[in-house]
């Protein structure tokens, strides 16, 4: 269940808020996902896959695009509430930190070995060899467009 | 054995049934009353000849080295590295037939360089970025071999309420200067976690590489917060005014503990937990709350 804004606020202030070892934040993906709500109208399948333990991501051609990861992003918060960790960030600031925050972290494997590992959902570009079940994303949508459709199968 | 680490190790190796004899050396004094029967000697690490008297008297079968100096928690970052590397030498000059040795190094080795991974295992390259990873490198290179087993412990950065630490010195600042930009996030590890940590490794014949980190990490903001301190947001130029003020105020910041502050480190020690089935007592926001609570005093009073 999502914490109330004077919950928030309130840890951010005493400082019990919760930050993982890769950065992530998961009171300000709370914060944004109105946002994101209101941004994009989603519609997602095949969700269930998601719902326990570490599952590899393996995302379609438009990856490098920005939207795209942000809609997946958005879509695995929204329908299992689990942070989605999205391989490929710039290691440099301003960008990087920020992105850190809300579930980036940078395209290497032993970053997405440890993530697996401790039983994190990871999006990656590519499939490589992983201990961990591999999920394929597909999405219907363009990089402008209000409604998206997202896939796991 | 004259820090804190090294006492609360002895202190738990006189507890152990399977311990015939507890004999330590250092430059300080222990920190606690040890047992009668637990051997001390003041020998500064350089001084070779008597470190190899003192360690052949005593006729170890196992080593626990505990003699790696963090830069400004005891010593200048110069002699740290010094006392680290001819500490090392004597020792292992001295001692002939180890069945076992527990080094302390540090996660300082994996470096934080651009694009490298933020949360390494133990198989990820090692590549030092600042002086005291360097110095942990160079130790584990001589350590290794010199026994049947060896167990290189690389502990997040040891903070505790008494434990002599640059980091503990510097979040207890009334005002704590982090990273506007970044304010990464860093783990930590408990001194009695740590001494825990060694008294396990050594017990439990373990062999290999372990990262030793609390579960957890913290922001330096998210410290100074924890700490009722006031988080001041820094951008680049400002670091070296920072750190010059910090150290004015008593809480000089060597290069490691900079690095964590702008770039952040963590490490996986998830091998640690799973393998040897160790327990940490505390995670890392925990490690920092306790750094920020002391005991009650209680005034003494006489007797009639």
């Amino acid at each position: 269940m999502a914490p109330d804004l004077s919950e928030l606020v309130s840890r951010r202030w005493d400082g019990t808020f919760e930050v993982d070892p890769w950065g992530l934040d998961v009171d300000l993906l709370h914060l944004v996902a109105p946002l994101a709500d209101a941004r994009w109208s989603i519609s997602v399948e095949g969700e269930d896959v998601l719902r326990d333990g570490p599952v590899l991501l393996v995302a379609g051609r438009r990856l490098l695009a920005p939207t795209e990861p942000a809609v997946i992003a958005a879509a695995v918060f929204r329908s299992v509430s689990r942070p989605l960790r999205v391989l490929g960030i710039p290691d440099v600031a301003p960008i990087g930190p920020l992105l850190r925050r809300f579930g980036g972290v940078v395209d290497h494997p032993a970053e997405a070995a440890a993530l697996l590992r401790a039983g994190h959902l990871v999006l990656a570009r590519q499939a490589f060899e992983v201990d961990a079940p591999i999920v394929r994303v597909t999405t219907r949508g363009w990089e402008l467009s209000r409604r998206w459709r997202v896939t796991f199968d | 054995m004259g820090g804190e680490l090294g006492t609360r190790v002895a202190t738990l190796l006189e507890r152990e049934r399977a311990v015939a004899a507890v004999g330590g050396i250092d430059l300080e004094p222990p920190r606690r009353r040890l047992a009668k029967d637990t051997f001390f000697a003041r020998i500064d690490p350089r001084d070779r000849v008597r470190m190899v008297k003192a360690v052949r008297e005593f006729a170890p079968t196992a080593l626990v080295h505990l003699g790696v100096f963090e830069p400004f928690a005891r010593a200048t970052p110069g002699d740290a590295a010094e006392h680290t590397i001819a500490g090392t030498v004597s020792v292992l000059d001295a001692v002939e037939s180890l069945d076992a040795i527990v080094l302390r190094s540090g996660i300082e080795v994996y470096g934080r360089r651009r694009g490298s991974p933020s949360v390494p295992d133990e198989s990820a390259r090692v590549d030092p970025t600042t002086g005291f990873g360097h110095t942990l490198v160079k130790t584990e290179g001589l350590v290794r071999r010199h026994a049947k087993r060896v167990a290189v412990l690389r502990f997040a950065p040891i903070v505790g309420g008494h434990v002599p630490s640059p980091l503990g010195r510097y979040l207890r600042l009334p005002v704590v200067g982090c990273s506007a930009i970044a304010d990464p996030a860093f783990s930590l590890v408990h001194a009695e976690d740590a001494a825990r940590a060694v008294v396990h490794a050594l017990l439990s014949g373990a062999d290999g590489t372990y990262n030793v980190v609390a579960e957890g990490a913290v922001t330096a903001s998210q410290a100074a917060r924890l700490g009722n301190r006031v988080p001041l947001p820094i951008v680049g130029p400002a670091w070296p005014a920072l750190t010059r003020i910090a150290e004015l105020a008593g809480a000089p910041v060597p290069s490691h503990v900079l690095e964590l502050l702008r770039r952040g480190r963590s490490a996986d020690g998830g091998a640690f937990r799973s393998e040897l089935g160790f327990g940490f007592l505390r995670t890392s926001p925990e490690v920092v709350q306790d750094l920020f609570e002391w005991a009650p005093v209680t005034p003494l009073r006489a007797v009639a």
